[in-house]
């Protein structure tokens, strides 16, 4: 799963000015605090509200889970990421660092 | 199609764990055992363990209603997990001489053509879709499996007839048919046909091109294009730039390829495969691989858009937005837990 290892890029680059928002896109109340109890994360963790699981699901049109997006300190996005396999930390980190 | 692997996989472990299966009263020795395996599968802990149960299964009862979800599982799981392709393969094609029914065939047989990259089945793709049908149309679903494994097998023909049957069915009358229990609008009907009918038309496109018709591939291409099925990001849902961009590199249309790849690198959503093209028509553009970080880096100062704002609620109850991390690099995540 991707959150967790997202956790200490959060960590690395937080006190530079970096963000991550992560939204639960199908609004599984009970799964997800756990799942954020157990795995320690720190960083913002958005619930979908009733109704807007549709609203952010259609303005983004995300497809797939997990999808990614790296948005830079101008609003605009620099990057999409559908997936997360072992090593996509690695591309995710360079691409971090580029606009930091 | 390792992601498509991955969601396979949980279909085969949610329809495990719920049973799916109908179980009828009195003795049927195949439900029994199916009834055991589940129990099994709840506490085997390792892929070889799981791979040993739908194993054991497949040989006992190759024919049954279970017989797509036992394939499945050892594909993924011995065939990916173990890396084990051959092994896995050896196991499901036993019990695929043993079914008679086509349709059991058919599911089996698509099950295995995800093992498609590393074993070599390129003669039983086309035998087991001609097999099904002989007895009834296939799906647009099933075309577009067939097609797209085909298109991995570069399996150039099948993938032009079975794109070509795919679109065919790509109607908003079929696909109401195709999910009798939904009701969609209207216009999620014409969004849903418009991706299968782009989707299948880029298909069709990157086969006519291996079949050696580039002019023909061209008019796929452009055809797709125009009736559109876009991210978020404004690139394509589907492999079109990936294939077009491909497709435009070998023909020496350079300046098409950077533009279709470039977009696709950046924003698309198989964007590290077209990486290498990306650069390679770079290269062949611009005689050296110096300075590719910076074109790539131009390509996206000029592609990327403002992030749209939205408004939700933290697990605390407290109204959040995504312009609050204005001024930050952001990452915006969709998940859901699993």
């Amino acid at each position: 799963m991707e959150l967790p290892r997202l956790q200490p890029l959060y960590e690395k680059y937080k006190d530079q000015g970096f963000e991550i928002i992560a939204v639960d896109g199908k609004r599984d109340t009970e799964r997800a605090t756990k799942f954020i109890e157990e795995n320690g994360l720190t960083y913002t963790m958005l619930e979908n509200g009733e109704g807007n699981s549709e609203i952010v699901g259609a303005k983004y049109k995300v497809r797939a889970y997990p999808s990614s997006f790296l948005i830079d300190r101008n609003g605009k996005v620099m990057y999409f990421h559908l997936g997360f396999e072992p090593g996509d930390e690695e591309q995710l980190e360079e691409e971090i660092q580029s606009l930091l | 199609m390792r992601r498509t692997t991955v969601l396979v996989a949980l279909a085969v472990l949610i329809g495990l764990a719920t049973g799916c299966a109908k179980v009828e009263d009195g003795p049927d020795p195949a439900e029994a055992a199916y009834d055991a395996l589940k129990t099994a599968w709840d506490e085997a802990e390792t892929a070889e363990a799981k791979v040993a149960l739908a194993t054991d299964y497949l040989a006992e009862y190759p024919d049954t209603s279970h017989s797509g979800r036992m394939a499945s599982a050892i594909v993924y799981y011995q065939g990916h997990e173990m890396a084990d392709p051959q092994g896995a393969w050896d196991v499901v094609s036993v019990a695929l001489a043993q079914i008679d029914d086509p349709e059991r065939r058919f599911e089996v047989g698509m099950e295995v053509f995800d093992l498609g990259d590393s074993v070599d089945l390129t003669l039983n793709i086309a035998v087991i879709a001609n097999d099904l049908g002989g007895v009834r149309s296939l799906t647009f679903d099933e075309h577009e499996t067939v097609a797209e494994t085909a298109i991995e097998l570069e399996e150039w023909t099948i993938a032009d007839e079975h794109s070509l049957g795919a679109l065919e069915m790509a109607t908003p009358e079929q696909l109401r048919a195709d999910y009798p229990d939904r009701e969609f609008s209207d216009e999620e009907v014409a969004v849903r046909v418009q991706r299968r009918q782009a989707s299948m038309l880029t298909t069709d496109g990157w086969a006519l091109f291996n079949l050696g018709d580039p002019e023909l591939a061209m008019n796929r291409f452009e055809a797709a294009d125009e009736i559109g099925s876009e991210t978020y990001l404004g690139v394509p849902n589907t492999p079109l730039y990936q294939y077009w961009g491909r497709a435009a590199l070998a023909e020496g249309d350079l300046d098409r390829a950077m533009d279709l790849l470039g977009a696709e690198v950046l924003f698309g959503e198989e964007g590290s495969l077209a990486k290498p093209y990306l650069r390679e028509a770079y290269v062949a553009k611009t005689g050296s691989d110096e300075g590719f970080d910076e074109f790539l880096w131009s390509t996206r100062n000029r592609l990327a858009t403002l992030a749209d704002d939205f408004e939700l609620l933290d697990y605390e109850g407290n109204a959040r937005s995504l312009s609050e991390a204005n001024g930050k690099v952001t990452l915006l995540a969709f998940w859901f837990p699993t």
